[in-house]
């Protein structure tokens, strides 16, 4: 009798709890099934991605030449009465800026017609530069900034963002 | 419960218990005879043992103790029935004095040992008998009933010479009685007589789902193992996703790149087409903060030089016309009444397929221009000197 329940009581425990184990493990091998498909897929977005971030980070500026003496040299502002500002400055080192990072600035002063639009020019085409806005005979001037305009000159303001690539950042990806 | 028949096959050795005297049938062997039934069989008998005894009812009409017609009123002292219980532990015990009744018109006769065993369809009785006096002792019983009655005996004795004075007498082999479950004193329970296989079913039970849980594991862990190697081997995916919107910021920012001048330059050319008496001008993302799918040109005039509709339509739609990039031209409700202040609308993407447009028709242009010129420079000019005429 005891033999009896003994086997019937084991088997009906082995049944349970083998059971309800079976199901977590398989859950289990479904998760990690998951897991790895999700890392395979992973692997092939980042390739992806890093084939995108080459590709882009020959329009962007290189990191260390996102300096205003740098950017007034390129731009040839010493020749104009035009200002450089950064309006905000990105930390580098803050890890959502691992990869690219970007600055606010502005390019305001005064200026002819015909050298406002060269200008334009040039801040349009400066590499990692993306224009928002620009304001010819601008009533308002940049913040801090005051000018006296001469014969022929106008209040010129252009507004970007300047994207600066991290080469460090993309190897380390 | 009703009674249920039990095969007498099942049971390798047979021994009778009769009044004073024990048969018994050891599988393979030989008839045995004895007066006491634990003189004849050994520990190894007992395993698949039938001892069939008779146990007659007493004057209350209840069976007899079946110990004290197995010790043969041998037992006297007080542990007897503890050695009695411990004897036939494992030996199956039929009291054929508890079998079922016979069919109707039917007398059944057992004999065995120095017992003549017969019951009918009203009842059973036991009647003492020897080797030399059976057959006349089966005749006075088979005469007490009718003639039509049918009648069968069960022996394992001789019957050569009964045959031919019992000739309206069926014989069976003894391993031809019938037996049922009411006969069967200590007839095991189900649970006594699966236990062994339970018990066992319930390990092999227990021990395959455990072996099958292992295997389980056994992948489980090949899975992790291989997880690990493909995260060590993906190395810094981790910030994909901040990764893939950083470049997806990139991207949408800069699709429309670099065509921010040619605009103004449109802008300033449709200005000066138009003779708008120009003040400012503003051309802006709405939202910088997004990437621009479109620009507005702001175009504000100097104080007074448009007044009513008549001016103010006319101008702007010469703005509209001398305009490449504008699609559409609104006035903005303005804080001074006096300026003329309109809105142009510059769709980025239109502009863009425009600009590449050209920039492939350019660079068609640019590829026929140097095989045009080739082809000019191989022709000699029309009053090029002739080479023959040259001395």
């Amino acid at each position: 009798m005891i033999k009896f329940t003994l086997g019937i009581a084991l088997a009906i425990f082995a049944i349970i709890v083998g059971g309800y184990q079976y199901f977590a493990n398989e859950d289990l091998i479904v998760r990690q099934n998951q897991r790895l498909l999700d890392i395979e897929r992973q692997k092939v977005d980042a390739q992806q991605v890093q084939i995108r971030l080459r590709r882009i980070a020959d329009k962007l500026m290189p990191r260390g030449d996102d300096q205003r003496a740098n950017i007034e040299k390129l731009l040839n502002l010493e020749e104009t009465k035009l200002t450089f500002r950064f309006l905000t400055q990105a930390n580098p080192t803050d890890p959502a800026s691992r990869y690219f990072y970007r600055h606010d600035f502005e390019i305001t002063g005064p200026i002819d017609y015909f050298k406002g639009m060269q200008m334009i020019n040039k801040a349009d085409n400066l590499p990692g530069a993306v224009l928002y806005q620009t304001c010819f005979n601008c009533t308002r001037l940049g913040r801090g900034v005051t000018a006296s305009t001469e014969a022929g000159e106008q209040i010129l303001l252009i507004k970007g963002y300047l994207y600066v690539h991290n080469p460090e950042g993309n190897s380390r990806g | 419960m009703a009674n249920v028949k039990v095969n007498i096959n099942r049971f390798k050795n047979l021994c009778f218990v009769g009044l004073n005297k024990v048969e018994f049938h050891p599988e393979g062997g030989d008839v045995m005879f004895a007066e006491n039934w634990m003189d004849l069989i050994d520990d190894q008998a007992r395993r698949s043992m039938m001892l069939g005894f008779f146990a007659p009812r007493d004057l209350s009409g209840d069976p007899m103790d079946p110990e004290e017609v197995l010790t043969m009123g041998q037992h006297t002292a007080e542990d007897s029935t503890f050695n009695f219980i411990q004897q036939v532990k494992s030996i199956s015990l039929f009291d054929f004095c508890r079998i079922e009744k016979a069919a109707p018109n039917t007398v059944n006769i057992l004999v065995v040992a120095d017992v003549i065993f017969h019951w009918d369809m009203n009842d059973n009785f036991v009647t003492p008998t020897t080797p030399e006096s059976w057959v006349r002792d089966v005749t006075d019983i088979i005469n007490q009933y009718p003639r039509q009655t049918a009648r069968n005996i069960y022996t394992a004795w001789d019957t050569s010479l009964a045959q031919e004075e019992l000739k309206d007498i069926k014989f069976h082999n003894l391993r031809e009685m019938p037996l049922d479950s009411g006969m069967w004193l200590n007839m095991p329970s189900i649970q006594e007589k699966y236990a062994n296989h339970s018990l066992v079913a319930g390990i092999v039970v227990a021990l395959g789902i455990y072996g099958f849980l292992y295997y389980q594991s056994g992948t489980i862990t090949n899975l992790q193992r291989q997880v690990q190697v493909a995260q060590q081997r993906s190395g810094g995916v981790s910030d994909l996703r901040t990764m893939q919107q950083k470049v997806n910021e990139v991207e949408n920012f800069q699709k429309h790149g670099s065509i921010f001048s040619l605009i103004l330059k449109d802008v300033a050319l449709a200005i000066d087409s138009a003779g708008f008496a120009i003040d400012a001008f503003t051309i802006e993302n709405p939202s910088p903060t997004n990437p621009a799918d479109a620009l507005i040109a702001t175009l504000t005039s100097k104080e007074n030089a448009y007044r009513g509709f008549a001016q103010e339509e006319a101008i702007s739609k010469a703005i509209l016309r001398n305009s490449a990039t504008i699609t559409a031209v609104r006035k903005p409700p303005a804080p001074n009444a006096l300026r003329l202040t309109l809105e142009g609308l510059i769709p980025l993407s239109d502009v863009s397929r425009d600009v590449a447009e050209y920039q492939r028709i350019a660079r068609a242009n640019q590829k026929e221009t140097p095989a045009e010129e080739a082809e000019k420079a191989v022709e000699p000019p029309p009053n090029a000197p002739v080479e023959s005429a040259t001395p």
